[in-house]
């Protein structure tokens, strides 16, 4: 836990910092309409660095007797990547092949791999519901969806 | 009396027959969203505001606030039979909730948060039918100066009613305020924070970070518990209702503590029903002539809690529609909306969209009313949503979340955003920086440049401004003090638990 607090006040310190650089190129002063339009973006980098290292000050010197917790508990790391990468694959798959199909595969992915369901649940409710959100989210809404390189061609 | 005729022409909008089909289709998504664990009021909200932009402004606003009401709702069915958390605000339910339904007592628990909850949300729709019009008026007088005090004001609350870390609500305020930043510059027009990328132009939207934080990370937090649902069957009889209103007389002092001070929590922006629900259960238990049992199974663990949630629900959105400042990061999706329909939040609305506003203020009404129906009547239904296999539904969840992030500005990268949101929420979580100051500070961070940019105009670049002014003055005064609670605040405990001889008995 206490490397976990570590490694994040770094991480939002490094951000902060990224943050910082990218607002001095633009005027952090004083113009003569009020402040410059990195004024704002390179105090607030600014104060977020230096709370950044209050925390990571706070947990050095906070006393290490405390029972030792895992970030993550044992155990759960396998069941968390198996939440996230299928996301991360379904988001791939959706800019190559647009929503509805990543949207059936990963369903059918994470039903099949994870859940264990049978085939015919599988592939109805990977099927059912891509072409539900067609027509009540992209024709009843009007709401457009994901489209990747290859549904571009199509003609609908 | 004025605010009476308002109301009744309220009525006249939410009760046509289209606003009352989005109101009840709002409660009842809004219960399976307050049902499900791992989709919250806010990323539900967040989720479906997209789809709004199609229909008119009010029936928009009714459907995200149904969805809001049926969430406080939903949430304790979950707490109750599982005793799983369906939301935030009902995690101080599941304390005496669930043992009562082990008891065998379920319909009696449940009674007791449907009927305290609706109760409490009515005498606070009384308190926001009449009390909105009037706190309307004074901040129509408000200039910039006065406006960035309330602003200050906001933010204030979290440093010193939020509870957590100092330094951590501060880092987490401040990253909000630099997303918020990224984008083009409102007075120069300069691309600001860009890093060279044409389609940060535009900025950060805040929905995509709502349904990230709450949404996916709530996701990634229950995937590592890998839930397991085994319920208690339960059905409410009427006798369960009507035991439930004698000991409400019973436990009248509870429930108005409850209610008003839920009320009171939701009207402090940023800080919502959560806080509000476990504050009252923490009265109740000290108020009580038995606190040691509390967590056993007592009717008055739940009551305390829900009519604190709901009175807090509707509190949140008082300040979202005489400011334009959100009184909880659900209010805060909701602000979003108002600036997706074209509004600009604040005082005027009363004036300029009179028949938005009473529109959903008739239909708060309409709404818990149907929230308590539905979940009397429909609770077999709502608890076997949880007998789908997470396996089903938590790819669903997922899918509709990246819906919700695609559809504001049909941007693929909006979606990316939304994963690596969703692992920084749930880092966030588990290390203890709060994410509603995070939220609201990236929703409300334009209006506060703005304000303070243009108080700045106006006295020359001098921060004077500030404190000559009477209302601002003040507010900025109120704003300090509360922002150094946490400071003297355990100095003061300190000296109040001298003079007690009796040790304080907490949590």
């Amino acid at each position: 836990m206490k490397r976990a607090e570590i490694i994040c006040a770094l991480a939002v310190l490094a951000w902060a910092g990224l943050m910082l650089r990218e607002a001095t190129r633009l005027n952090i002063g004083w113009e003569s309409s009020g402040p410059g339009a990195g004024f704002f973006p390179f105090w607030l980098s600014a104060g977020l660095a230096i709370f950044a290292v209050v925390v990571l000050i706070q947990t050095l010197r906070a006393a290490s007797s405390a029972p030792k917790k895992r970030f993550i508990p044992a155990g759960a790391l396998p069941s968390l990547l198996k939440v996230v990468l299928p996301i991360a694959g379904m988001i791939l798959a959706m800019e190559i092949a647009g929503f509805y199909l990543a949207a059936a595969l990963y369903l059918a992915f994470v039903m099949r791999w994870i859940g264990r369901h049978p085939w015919p649940l599988v592939i109805g409710v990977s099927f059912l519901f891509p072409l539900a959100t067609y027509f009540v989210i992209e024709r009843w809404f009007l709401v457009l969806l994901p489209k990747g390189y290859l549904e571009i061609r199509l003609p609908f | 009396m004025e605010a009476l005729g308002n109301l009744l022409f309220g009525f006249t909008i939410s009760l046509t027959p289209y606003n009352l089909v989005v109101a009840a289709t709002g409660v009842f998504l809004g219960i399976i969203i307050g049902v499900l664990p791992g989709l919250g009021g806010t990323s539900g909200v967040a989720i479906l505001l997209p789809l709004t932009i199609v229909m008119p402004p009010t029936s928009g606003i009714i459907l995200l606030a149904s969805i809001y009401w049926g969430a406080l709702f939903g949430g304790a069915i979950t707490s109750i039979l599982f005793n799983i958390p369906g939301e935030p605000w009902s995690v101080a339910t599941c304390f005496d909730g669930y043992p009562m339904a082990k008891k065998g007592k379920a319909g009696e628990a449940l009674a007791s948060a449907f009927i305290p909850g609706f109760f409490a949300s009515l005498v606070a729709i009384l308190l926001f039918t009449f009390f909105a019009p009037a706190l309307a008026l004074i901040a129509l007088k408000f200039g910039p100066p006065e406006y960035l005090a309330v602003l200050v004001l906001a933010f204030s609350t979290f440093v010193g009613l939020g509870g957590g870390s100092l330094p951590k609500t501060m880092a987490s305020m401040f990253i909000g305020f630099l997303l918020g930043s990224v984008g083009l510059d409102i007075v120069t027009g300069q691309p600001r924070l860009t890093f060279g990328s044409i389609e940060l132009l535009a900025g950060f939207s805040f929905i995509t970070a709502c349904i990230g934080l709450f949404g996916l990370g709530e996701i990634l937090l229950s995937a590592e518990e890998s839930l397991e649902f085994r319920g208690v069957q339960a059905k409410v009889k009427v006798n369960d209702m009507w035991s439930v209103v004698k000991s409400l007389v019973q436990h009248a002092r509870t429930f108005v503590t409850g209610t008003l001070l839920g009320f009171w929590v939701g009207v402090m922006p940023g800080t919502g029903a959560t806080p509000a629900s476990f504050m009252s259960y923490g009265m109740a238990k000290q108020s009580s002539r038995h606190p040691e049992k509390f967590g056993t199974g007592v009717p008055e663990g739940v009551m305390a809690t829900e009519s604190a949630a709901h009175a807090a629900g509707i509190g949140a959105l008082l300040p979202l529609v005489t400011l334009g400042i959100p009184g909880s990061p659900t209010a805060a999706v909701m602000l979003a909306g108002l600036f997706v329909w074209g509004f600009i939040p604040g005082p005027r609305l009363f004036a300029e969209q009179p028949d938005f506003v009473w529109g959903l203020i008739s239909s708060m009404y309409i709404g818990n009313l149907m929230g308590l129906l539905m979940c009397l009547l429909l609770l077999p239904f709502f608890a076997a949503i949880l007998r789908i296999p997470y396996a089903i539904l938590g790819p669903l969840i997922v899918l509709f979340s990246a819906i919700g992030a695609y559809a504001v500005k049909n941007m693929m990268l909006d979606i990316w955003l939304l994963l690596i949101f969703g692992v920084v929420g749930y880092v966030f979580k588990k290390l203890g920086y709060p994410l509603a100051p995070l939220v609201i500070a990236l929703v409300l961070g334009d209006m506060t440049e703005e304000a303070l940019r243009q108080s700045l105009i106006m006295s020359d670049g001098s921060f004077a401004i500030f404190f000559t002014r009477p209302i601002a003055a003040g507010l900025i005064g109120v704003a300090a003090v509360i922002f150094c609670l946490p400071i003297v605040g355990p100095l003061l405990r300190r000296v109040v638990a001298g003079l007690r001889t009796a040790p304080a008995s907490g949590r």
